[in-house]
């Protein structure tokens, strides 16, 4: 619970405390004191008013007797007046002690003054009522005689109660003294013990306090030791951010140049993107003459491939023409062979027509071997022409492709254009968002340069706010010091 | 036409009057003609002087007999003439139909081969006898641009056909 309680709080409860136990003992003094005054005052009031009634009815007792020795001797009525009012006075004197009186022996002794009063009174009216008819000197004898008995009766009935009054006040006394020192017994008992307590709880008040302070000193001591930490490692941050800032505000200078200069090669792209879309529509228009030309182009290549599959075909039946002079050739060249067998058949006469048929043999076999050739060359011609309207038809197939290419050329033109434009409306964009974007960036370059002021003034903040911490430190441990000296030193 | 054809054929042309034009020369005796036949598919050579003609084509009608080497008879000129084979006639496989028939003797008979390759003129120094262990009826080599080339004797073949005829069937062929 204490640990919920702060300094002040239990500063507080201590005090409060102590300041209860001050007002308890205050109270119970005051009480004491009062019951010390009600007891004086009952001495002093009841018990000594009512030693002073009793000696009061002592008095009128004497009076009494004084008044009725008096009226014996003198006879004079007005003292027997006198002694009635006495007697009266008597009465009331006790009949107030006997509403005074609490104790059966208080009760028992004003009984037996009242019974002794009524004796001595009634033997007192006696003699005085035979007075008269007496002389002085018998009266008196008689009073001597009959009245002084009951008289000293009543006496010592009044010395009783007197002496139970002086007794009752000197208990009273002795108690009250004896109450007075209870008081002051009660009242030492209780400064002892709120000394003891208000020592205990100083005590234990300053040993809470300083656990409670040790702590926190501790606590102050690692948190200075941590804020020193981190104020340095602040300081060095922002060192390294005034740093960094500085370098930022190189690099967004450059930058801004850089803006610029894109800003710059934005307008140059506009214009040669004008001059590009220039160019493209006269690329367009050049592809389409060109598609034109394609298109002739392909119909010409068309006609070669038709006059070379002619030739192929023409070929082909020079080729069957020459099969059959190579056959002719090679029936010539029998023939001739049978002729020269024939002739040698012949004998003499045969000689001649062996040289002509030797002749039209050698006739047939250059035919054939000129026919061999003209095979050849009908079949490089046949391949060339085979290449040919191969690479014709390669040729008219690349037209054609030629031809879409250039559709697509010309759709490309278009797009080229199209694109064109958008790029000179984007770079003129570019421009002007680059020129917006330089003045943010001028305002950037502001701002960093407030940054970097901050920045400034936050190294110094934490220079500062490391003296702070070093102090704070020392603080702790002067606190320490003060708290605990022996860990201090 | 070209250039080199042109000359070519003047060159032929000239050749050929000046051929006719010459008076005639003497008979060159040191000379041979031969013709280059394939027998299956061996290359041979028979004397022109020794055939009785050269024919193409001709249709040949299998006719049944004993003799392994009569393929069957041809049509000349009005006749049936019996015709041989020169492979099985000398001995080595047949490789195709023989489509050039050689007359032989008087044209009573031909013989078969499988092609006709051309007409070859050697000296006669080219031809040398046959040193023996060659095919069966090759009577001389003719020594044809450093290939020696069989010649095959057609009287011996004919020797061969007709004494076969005469004496009876054989299943294999005759010597020379």
């Amino acid at each position: 619970m204490n640990r919920r309680l702060t300094f002040s709080q239990k500063l507080a409860l201590g005090f409060a405390l102590v300041v209860s136990l001050a007002g308890l003992v205050v109270a119970l003094a005051i009480s004491s004191i009062r019951e010390v005054v009600a007891r004086t005052d009952a001495v002093v009031n009841i018990a000594a008013q009512r030693l002073v009634d009793t000696e009061r009815l002592h008095a009128l007792s004497f009076k009494g007797a004084a008044d009725s020795r008096a009226y014996l001797m003198t006879r004079n009525p007005r003292i027997l007046e006198e002694l009635r009012d006495t007697r009266g006075e008597f009465r009331r004197t006790l009949d107030l002690l006997a509403r005074e009186v609490q104790t059966d022996e208080g009760r028992q002794l004003l009984a037996a003054v009242d019974r002794a009063d009524e004796a001595y009174q009634r033997i007192l009216l006696d003699v005085l009522a035979t007075s008269a008819s007496t002389s002085v000197e018998a009266a008196g004898a008689r009073a001597e005689r009959d009245v002084r008995p009951a008289r000293e009766v009543l006496d010592r009935a009044i010395d009783a109660f007197l002496a139970r009054e002086g007794r009752l006040l000197a208990e009273d006394r002795h108690a009250s003294a004896e109450s007075a020192q209870s008081a002051i017994r009660k009242l030492l008992l209780l400064a002892l013990a709120a000394v003891l307590l208000a020592t205990g709880l100083a005590f234990g008040l300053a040993r809470s306090l300083a656990r409670q302070i040790t702590r926190a000193i501790r606590h102050v001591e690692s948190s200075s030791s941590e804020l020193q930490a981190a104020a340095g490692e602040q300081a060095t941050g922002a060192k390294e951010q005034a740093t960094a800032m500085a370098e930022i505000t190189t690099t967004i200078s450059e930058l801004l140049a850089t803006s610029r200069q894109i800003s710059e090669s934005a307008q140059r792209v506009a214009g040669i993107a004008g001059e590009t879309a220039g160019a493209a529509k006269a690329g367009d228009q050049t592809v389409q003459r060109s598609q034109d030309s394609v298109g002739s182009i392909r119909r010409q290549v068309e006609l070669i491939v038709g006059h070379m599959l002619e030739l192929g075909r023409k070929s082909q039946q020079i080729g069957g023409v020459l099969e059959i002079i190579n056959e002719l050739a090679e029936q010539t060249n029998i023939l001739a062979i049978n002729a020269t067998i024939e002739a040698a058949g012949a004998g003499e006469a045969g000689k001649r027509f062996a040289v002509v048929a030797e002749e039209i043999r050698k006739l047939a076999d250059r035919v054939a071997g000129s026919t061999k050739d003209i095979r050849v060359l009908i079949d490089e011609v046949r391949s060339a022409v085979n290449t040919t309207v191969m690479a014709t038809e390669s040729g008219s197939k690349a037209v054609e492709a030629g031809a879409r290419q250039f559709t697509e050329v010309a759709a490309a033109f278009t797009l080229i254009t199209r694109l064109v434009g958008t790029t000179r409306e984007a770079a003129r964009e570019i421009e002007l968002s680059t020129k917006q974007q330089a003045t943010a960036v001028e305002q950037v370059n502001g701002a960093v340069a407030n940054v970097a002021q901050a920045t400034r003034e936050a190294e110094a903040s934490s220079g500062e706010a490391l003296r702070t911490a070093s102090q704070l430190a020392q603080m702790s441990r002067d606190l320490s010091s003060l708290v605990e000296p022996a860990r201090a030193g | 036409m070209r250039d080199g054809d042109a000359s070519a054929l003047s060159g032929l042309r000239e050749a050929f009057d000046q051929v006719f034009a010459a008076p005639p020369a003497p008979a060159r005796r040191e000379e041979v003609a031969l013709l280059r036949m394939r027998a299956g598919a061996e290359p041979v050579a028979i004397r022109v002087l020794q055939a009785a003609g050269l024919l193409q084509g001709r249709r040949i009608v299998p006719v049944p007999g004993r003799r392994r080497e009569l393929l069957g008879v041809a049509g000349l000129r009005g006749r049936v003439i019996p015709v041989y084979s020169a492979a099985r006639l000398i001995g080595v496989p047949e490789t195709g139909e023989p489509r050039w028939l050689v007359l032989c003797g008087d044209g009573g008979l031909a013989i078969a081969f499988t092609a006709f390759d051309g007409h070859l003129v050697l000296p006669a120094a080219n031809l040398a006898p046959a040193r023996g262990g060659e095919r069966a009826h090759v009577a001389e080599l003719a020594d044809a641009s450093g290939a020696l080339l069989p010649v095959l004797s057609m009287p011996s073949l004919v020797r061969a056909i007709t004494a076969s005829v005469v004496q009876g069937p054989n299943p294999r062929s005759a010597g020379p």
